[in-house]
């Protein structure tokens, strides 16, 4: 089923859509890099943690990297909201670990896709070496960041089926990771969900606990998922998508 | 028959739970915090006090005002998606329910289209109209309309509000809260044109209720980050809805452009979609 799955959801033209919006957002660059300071968070970047910026810092993460992860989650949304789809599972059990691992996959596939346009776009300009040699650093933000996308996805599948809307769950799960920057301007204390995705090299001290809090809250929505599952009804949720 | 079927329709909104909790999600951001605001301006010495207006929400970072840094994030994030919400999804959901064939053979194609339009376009202009006008009139009961100054650069210093203020600074310096009025209204009729663009392309596109509500403000946030990164940041969306009070090099060539260029798309979608593309059978 899982491949069935990933056989529509390459298809489907949500995929296509994002995969062509994020290039031609990757392009602007290969222009004028210049541009690439302003989504960056300090002054006098270097090139190789700017251009990392321009795809996972604050700025472009919110106003453009997650909403198209949004839109790019909907052939997810389709899929499993099928009726059909539901009643081919066993159980609810298994329905939704199966959606958790979808979630996972598709998280996995949207990171490393942002990794190699902004490693195209680094050997474009001589830049590649930089990333060999803060490997380290470029490989567990990676996997931070794949965490935080599956847990944006977790919690939008969660929210949505509680509201029984796509709309309210997209809004509830955006407004708590765009929580750290609102609370950054208004003056809130920071809730460090924002962090897992634009992670920077002076936050490497406290890696494992931003990890560890991004798995706890992870685990947190599965149990969640769980437990809400079972009290719905599926039939009704078909019909008044 | 067009009338009648604005009032159904008008009726059908204010009875939609996305438009209750979007419209009561954006009062409450716009109230919580002016009466915080004034809970905090309580108990302080007349002479401390700037008019009602330095503390209204658009006048962004000047004042200091909780309600500004509110305000900034609800246009930043919310404002594009709560106009959505209003009834921009009505055309998808009677056409999910396969109902619209009915109503059409009863009222007729033009009085349709036209109705949920206009009611699309009022919603998208209650959700930001009230909720600012309300936040507004709150700061004006409670805050003296005109402060004694005693010396002219305090508690506020009018150059500062002035500094960006480069058309209407006539109008902006005499008139302040019909000036803010006025720019109340440009950011409701803005906020009702991107309403009626999201229904727009309900009409045309066959994609989801997701996508129908959050295309527009996936489009507006991307709009301001790709335009920031250019340095154009006085043509960003989010600066062209709010008076210029932060932001030097503001037009209002700008505001025209992005409301004509709005305008035209949604009266050429509902025009083409009642007397070209005929397709509900």
């Amino acid at each position: 089923m899982l491949r069935s799955y990933l056989k529509m959801r390459f298809t489907a033209k949500e995929s296509k859509t994002v995969l062509i919006l994020l290039l031609l957002y990757s392009l602007f660059a290969y222009f004028n890099p210049n541009i690439l300071v302003l989504p960056f968070w300090g002054r006098n970047p270097q090139f190789y943690l700017a251009n990392y910026a321009g795809f996972f810092f604050w700025f472009a993460a919110l106003f453009f990297i997650l909403p198209l992860f949004a839109v790019y989650l909907q052939p997810n949304f389709h899929y499993f909201q099928n009726i059909s789809i539901v009643y081919r599972f066993k159980n609810t059990d298994a329905y939704w670990m199966r959606r958790v691992v979808a979630s996972f996959i598709e998280s996995a596939l949207y990171v490393s896709f942002l990794y190699v346009l902004l490693l195209i776009r680094a050997a474009f300009f001589h830049q590649f070496f930089h990333y060999i040699q803060d490997w380290s650093f470029f490989l567990k933000s990676y996997f931070l960041q794949i965490a935080a996308f599956t847990l944006f996805t977790v919690m939008y599948i969660f929210w949505s089926s509680l509201f029984r809307r796509l709309i309210l769950g997209f809004a509830v799960t955006y407004l708590l990771f765009a929580y750290d920057y609102i609370a950054a301007n208004v003056g809130l204390p920071p809730i460090y969900l924002l962090c897992s995705i634009s992670f920077r090299p002076e936050d490497l001290s406290f890696y494992w606990p931003v990890l560890l809090m991004t798995l706890s809250y992870l685990t947190i929505f599965i149990i969640f998922g769980f437990l809400i599952l079972k009290k719905q009804d599926h039939l009704q949720k078909a019909v008044s998508k | 028959m067009l009338r009648k079927m604005f009032n159904m329709n008008f009726k059908l909104m204010l009875n939609q739970r996305d438009f209750l909790l979007a419209f009561f999600s954006s009062l409450l951001l716009f109230l919580i915090p002016a009466i915080i605001d004034i809970a905090t301006l309580y108990g302080q010495d007349i002479a401390a006090l700037a008019p009602a207006w330095c503390y209204f929400g658009v006048v962004n970072g000047i004042a200091g005002s909780i309600l500004s840094d509110f305000v900034q994030m609800y246009n930043l994030f919310f404002f594009p998606f709560t106009v959505s919400m209003a009834f921009s999804a009505c055309e998808f959901d009677e056409k999910n329910l396969n109902v619209d064939k009915f109503i059409i053979t009863r009222s007729g194609r033009a009085a349709h289209y036209l109705s949920q339009a206009l009611v699309t376009f009022t919603g998208g202009f209650l959700m930001v109209f009230l909720p600012s006008v309300l936040s507004e009139l709150t700061l004006m009961a409670a805050i003296p309309l005109q402060s004694n100054k005693l010396c002219p650069n305090y508690p506020l210093d009018p150059a500062l509000l002035l500094q960006n203020v480069n058309f209407f600074q006539y109008f902006c310096c005499h008139y302040p809260y019909l000036y803010y009025f006025v720019y109340d209204i440009i950011g409701s009729v803005i906020g009702g044109l991107i309403g009626l663009l999201s229904y727009s392309i309900s009409l045309y596109f066959k994609v989801n209720r997701f996508l129908v509500i959050t295309i527009p403000g996936i489009i507006y946030l991307a709009a301001g980050l790709i335009l920031d990164i250019f340095g154009l940041h006085a043509m960003t969306p989010e600066n062209l809805i709010v008076p210029p009070i932060e932001t030097e090099g503001i037009k209002p060539i700008y505001s025209v452009i992005l409301i004509g260029g709005l305008l035209a798309i949604d009266f050429i979608s509902v025009l083409g979609k009642i007397y070209i593309k005929k397709d509900e059978i």
